[in-house]
């Protein structure tokens, strides 16, 4: 009798029958999970901008997108876009790193208030420093920018509140920092809106230390605050557009996955009403052979966000009269897309840095 | 060449000259109709000329781009002008250039035309009164509301430009009336002509009021058009002032009156 414990193991566990025999857009990437998202589930989302491509494909397989700062209804389609609502569950913009979104959590139920209230552009505009681009030209004065963060702050809180799952895309480990207060911001103050002075801003790169105790704290407010909101956690596919830690920006790319990967698996693994979900093992696998990143080799094309999303309800949402997104076998997008994704257009305040530093 | 405006006034040794207006628009024209008003200089006689566009005259609407020109500049309100000028010559009226032209337009058609279901949800600061907003509803950015109104009135300008070269007397713009402070009245005028849509309860409807007054006047400044600012008496908080209401929608005879009066005075 054989007792070897590999005996057992299912394909899954076998690179060859999991990753070298199945056609690469079959490959799923996931473990057993018991989650399971109903479709009257309030799904909200927040993260990097990767993450957008989940809030706008959700409503595709019947899931509940549940957004709590939709913005006026007779806005068109650009518009929205541009004003980033709808994006995410609140017009949060892009939330890169877990301390940034601890620390909006933490904002918005009066936890917390950072030292930098607005930044003021050149024309006399009012930038909010945590959402810098939600508002195209900046606000046009301090009361309508504190005014709409009050209300953005109401939605957060009712995002958290109402929502029953809450999928969390994790994008950096890079971020800058106010030193007084340890206000993390979205983007590097200056590089854009604001004005960078290195005696009040410091770079930071965040270990796997600090993005456990982050998503502990998350977790915990949203326990608090919350209706048993379950968490689901996934690392964004997409590279860093630049990196300020001296490394290359592959290697750095590579650190930064790392430390949310493992952070991820770690948090995971403790708490029952979590789990992970591998969009970074979809986009970037090997069986993918690189086909499912645009020629900048950064942005994902749609036929990655559709395995991703095939991925995605399969696990979480099955059910016959489910839509997936067809699956491809051979990529052969040739366009330019910058900052899209065949035609969907995606925000990326780290595009602007390279637009503007990068020679993007 | 035009006259200048209102030149001819009367010394005492001359009868007091007449002069005819021609009030052209969508239906705030109408309260002008048969209007005759006499003071010391002048003696004036008002007559509408109602243009009855199917999508409705706004200032949003006169001069369209997207349909290759201004149509209802040119099938509608132009039309209009001829036939008012065709109506005052068989009744053995003035010439032409004796007829001055002012151009009646609809605010609050352009914001209930807008209509939109969350609209209650909303307010907005304008920069003209920071202080006036409500907390409780959600902000509409400022910039947005201009971006829509300058996509709506990108070419209200040259609209005016162009109308003023047709008229051979003087042209001038009547700002639209201020807007009804009863939502009740204006729901109920808009039920009665099957008008189903969404519009902002008084507060915003008043601001966005404004916006589009303050649009159509820094439109007739670009264009060099004389601009009639009638909120200067018939406005109180920026909402109509009872005395002038008349259906929920419409400024009444009165609002004409002084509106009328405000035209007759040298620009």
């Amino acid at each position: 009798m054989d007792t070897c414990p590999y005996n057992d193991l299912p394909d899954s566990a076998w690179w060859k029958r999991a990753m070298t025999d199945p056609p690469p857009h079959e490959v799923s990437p996931l473990g057993k999970t018991d989650f399971c998202i109903e479709p009257g589930d309030r799904v909200a989302t927040a993260g990097s901008c990767f993450a957008q491509h989940m809030g706008r494909r959700l409503p595709d397989f019947g899931l509940t997108y549940y957004v709590t700062e939709p913005g006026p209804s007779r806005l068109t389609t650009q518009e929205r876009t541009r004003r980033q609502y709808g994006l995410f569950s609140a017009r949060f913009g892009n939330i890169y790193t877990t301390t940034q979104l601890h620390q909006l959590f933490l904002r918005a139920f009066g936890e917390f208030a950072p030292s930098d209230d607005h930044w003021l552009t050149p024309n006399g505009r009012f930038v909010d420093p945590f959402r810098p681009s939600i508002e195209p030209g900046g606000f046009s004065s301090l009361q309508e920018l504190h005014w709409d963060r009050d209300r953005h702050f109401a939605a957060v809180r009712e995002m958290v509140a109402e929502a029953d799952i809450f999928i969390f895309t994790m994008g950096l480990t890079e971020c800058w920092r106010h030193k007084l207060d340890g206000s993390i911001y979205p983007t590097c103050p200056g590089c854009g809106p604001g004005t960078f002075d290195d005696s009040v801003y410091e770079f930071v790169n965040l270990g796997v230390t600090e993005v456990s105790r982050d998503l502990e704290a998350i977790h915990a407010l949203l326990r608090r605050h919350g209706k048993s909101t379950r968490l689901i956690l996934t690392v964004s596919p997409v590279p860093l557009i630049a990196t300020m830690s001296g490394q290359h920006v592959l290697s750095a790319t590579t650190y930064s996955k790392s430390v949310l990967r493992v952070a991820a698996q770690e948090f995971t693994s403790r708490s029952k009403d979590s789990c992970y979900f591998p969009s970074y093992e979809i986009i970037t696998g090997q069986q993918t052979r690189g086909m499912y990143f645009e020629h900048d080799l950064r942005s994902i094309s749609r036929h990655g966000v559709d395995h991703v999303m095939r991925c995605f309800t399969r696990t979480f949402a099955p059910g016959p009269d489910r839509e997936e997104p067809a699956a491809v076998h051979h990529h052969t997008e040739t366009n330019d897309t910058h900052g899209k994704s065949d035609g969907i257009e995606i925000i990326c305040d780290e595009e602007a840095l390279a637009q503007r530093y990068g020679n993007a | 060449m035009k006259k200048l405006w209102r030149k001819d006034t009367a010394t005492p040794e001359q009868p007091v000259p007449q002069r005819t207006f021609v009030v052209a628009g969508d239906s705030h024209c109408l309260a002008f109709d048969g209007l005759e008003i006499e003071d010391r200089k002048l003696r004036a006689r008002f007559q509408s000329a109602f243009c009855s566009s199917p999508t409705g005259l706004r200032a949003s609407n006169i001069a369209t781009p997207d349909e290759g020109g201004s149509p209802v500049l040119d099938g509608v309100l132009t039309a209009a002008l001829d036939q008012a000028y065709e109506k005052a010559a068989h009744q053995g009226g003035p010439d032409r250039g004796d007829i001055d032209i002012l151009l009646s337009l609809g605010g609050v058609d352009t914001i209930v035309e807008w209509g939109s279901p969350d609209w209650h949800e909303y307010d907005v600061i304008v920069p003209d009164f920071p202080d006036i907003f409500d907390p409780d509803k959600n902000c509409l950015p400022h910039d947005l509301l201009q971006e829509w109104l300058d996509r709506d009135f990108h070419h209200v300008s040259a609209a005016f430009v162009l109308l003023n070269d047709r008229c051979e007397g003087q042209f001038a713009v009547l700002a639209p009336p201020p807007p009804h402070a009863d939502n009740q009245s204006l729901a109920d005028h808009c039920k009665a002509r099957g008008i189903e849509t969404e519009y902002p309860d008084v507060v915003l409807r008043a601001k966005l009021a404004w916006m589009i007054k303050q649009k159509i006047a820094a439109a007739c400044t670009s264009a060099r058009i004389r601009f009639i600012d009638t909120w200067t008496f018939a406005a109180q908080d920026r909402t109509l002032r009872r005395e002038f209401e008349l259906d929920g929608f419409h400024a009444n005879q009165h609002y004409a009156e002084r509106a009328a009066k405000l035209a007759m005075e040298p620009a």
